[in-house]
């Protein structure tokens, strides 16, 4: 008799063109112990789009995207990411295939300096091997250099340059978010996972962001997915927005079909049972 | 002029032994840059890699291999059974508890030690083994300037350039190479570190084979002067006062401190002692660390703490 043959995967698409389904998640459940975080979802985002994911506190938005990047394994659901169906995945193999994130608290590594925090992002893009970089001769040299006029380019581009040395953890609330994003970008990622960029900022700095995001998503052609409360920076930055209440899709489309939506204006400002 | 003798043979024989201490004390920073984890099995893996070292010496020269073949294959043998050992560390201790706290981790290292210390000594025996890596005899210099010259342990000088060659490298490979940038973002933020593509598994056997190797070399030399035995495990408790002084993050620190201490209590023993009645060794360390927590409770080379409110 001969044994299963598992079907091979659908084209393993590597480009995929503006406009086509680069993630798509299916009817994904997800569970801690009695919780039911995540029920039943599924949406997609395409290449080269903003997405906004958004929904009152607790609806499972984090949750989505810790799903996205292999931080939690759902127990139901499928996920398909460049056309290629998922299995349960760690989050260091998502990097390498292409999705960056930053954290809704801030997640930067304290003690280095914003130059280093933004190094780590080059860390799957160098090759050369332990002791050559300690010896630091040669090719790993020339690596080095490399890596670090990429990493300046961006630190141009965030205007972050005055505090380029600096220690991260000293530096207030809205640059950290800056380098957060600076260290995901350096990643050169396919999907960018923005955990509300702009929480916490007063109005100038979250026009800054708006600016940065958009660059990015135009100058780099990096599709971007966010979870964001301010409702006009989500209105303006995003192509198409799913909206989550009590971890269930209760919306899907573009901002203003959105805004209409009853059971989203429900969800918002609650409604009498 | 011999009491300026007397004084220099106490100072260089204080930092010689405080370079000792440092060797243990490298075995913590080591981790804890790496994982935030205070390791409480440093002292556990400095017995294991003794008595692996030890035991297949004493077996290989029972059977007629050449002592320097057997000296070789002894090294290779221990640090084998430190890699495994650090493999079994990432994945059935730490490697399940990423993303918790430094003290859930620190507990989970109290653990592994007790099975540790108690497999190795079931797999290599519990006596005290003698260990001749290196001569213990002694040195004395100078003795033209001074009546009978300084005595200066051979022991100690080797184990000073055991040291320093260590610690070269190991600031190399924390300073200069991707995976120490990678190891210091590990100890920072598991999940960020994970974000940006970081093999946390793989980082951490890293961390804890060259724990495993530090104290490989610590047991060389620890072994050869007090034997290979279980006490070697109390070490770890000399290694404390050294990081708090020095600071738990900083490999420089980790020698400084071990100077400090080496000389200030070999000092205030010859020169206190007769005064206050003697014993100031078995104290000193901790007394001069508390003073250091009340003054600069990050240690003299530590990272500032930085918090944001």
């Amino acid at each position: 008799m001969k044994a299963d043959v598992k079907p091979k995967p659908v084209i393993a698409g590597q480009g995929v063109d503006a406009g086509e389904v680069l993630l798509a998640v299916q009817n994904v459940s997800l569970s801690f112990g009695g919780v039911r975080a995540i029920r039943n979802v599924s949406f997609d985002i395409r290449k080269g789009e903003i997405r906004a994911i958004i929904g009152p506190n607790g609806a499972g938005k984090t949750s989505m995207l810790n799903v996205i990047n292999g931080f939690y394994h759902p127990q139901e659901g499928v996920i398909t990411y460049k056309g290629r169906q998922r299995s349960a995945m760690r989050p260091h193999i998502a990097a390498s295939q292409g999705i960056a994130r930053t954290f809704q608290n801030v997640a930067l590594f304290k003690g280095m300096s914003t130059l280093d925090n933004i190094m780590t992002g080059r860390t799957l893009k160098m090759r050369r091997g332990l002791l050559a970089h300690a010896l630091h001769f040669g090719p790993a040299k020339r690596e080095e250099i490399r890596h670090r006029a990429a990493v300046e380019h961006i630190i141009d581009f965030l205007e972050i340059a005055h505090i380029r040395k600096a220690p991260v953890g000293k530096l207030p609330y809205g640059l950290q978010k800056r380098v957060e994003l600076g260290r995901a970008l350096a990643m050169e990622p396919e999907l960018l996972l923005l955990d509300e960029p702009m929480a916490g900022m007063n109005l100038e700095e979250k026009q800054d962001m708006s600016r940065f995001i958009l660059t990015v998503r135009d100058a780099f052609n990096t599709t971007i997915a966010l979870i964001e409360h301010d409702m006009g920076v989500v209105m303006d930055l995003s192509d198409r927005v799913v909206v989550l209440d009590y971890g269930q899709k209760i919306a899907d489309g573009t901002p203003a079909e959105v805004q209409g939506n009853q059971a989203v204006i429900d969800a918002y400002l609650g409604v009498a049972h | 002029m011999v009491v300026f003798g007397q004084f220099l043979e106490v100072l260089i024989g204080g930092l010689l032994a405080g370079v000792l201490y440092s060797l243990v004390a490298l075995g913590f920073v080591l981790i804890f840059k790496a994982s935030g984890v205070f390791n409480f099995a440093q002292g556990a893996m400095v017995l294991l890699a003794g008595l692996a070292l030890v035991r297949s010496l004493d077996f290989m020269v029972a059977r007629g291999v050449p002592v320097w073949a057997a000296i070789v294959l002894g090294l290779v043998f221990a640090g084998l059974i430190m890699a495994i050992s650090a493999w079994l560390i990432e994945r059935f201790v730490v490697g399940p508890l990423v993303n918790q706290d430094g003290l859930t981790l620190f507990m989970s290292t109290i653990g592994a030690t007790f099975i540790i210390e108690g497999a190795a000594q079931l797999i290599f025996g519990s006596d005290v083994y003698p260990l001749r890596l290196f001569p213990t005899d002694a040195w004395f210099l100078f003795e033209s300037a001074f009546p009978g010259g300084i005595l200066v342990n051979k022991l100690d000088v080797w184990g000073g350039l055991i040291a320093g060659i260590l610690v070269t490298g190991l600031a190399i490979f924390f300073q200069k190479t991707k995976t120490g940038r990678a190891l210091r973002a590990v100890a920072d933020d598991h999940a960020a570190a994970q974000s940006v593509g970081i093999p946390i598994s793989w980082i951490w056997f890293v961390v804890w084979l060259v724990a495993g190797l530090v104290a490989l070399v610590a047991a060389t030399v620890w072994g050869t002067k007090l034997g290979v035995q279980f006490s070697i495990t109390f070490l770890a408790l000399k290694a404390l006062p050294v990081l708090i002084i020095g600071g738990f993050t900083s490999v420089p620190g980790a020698i400084v401190g071990g100077l400090l201490i080496g000389a200030g209590e070999k000092l205030a023993e010859v020169y206190l002692g007769p005064f206050i009645g003697g014993g100031i060794e078995y104290w000193f360390a901790y007394v001069l660390a508390l003073a250091v927590l009340l003054a600069r409770p990050q240690g003299l080379f530590g990272e500032r703490i930085i918090e944001r409110i």
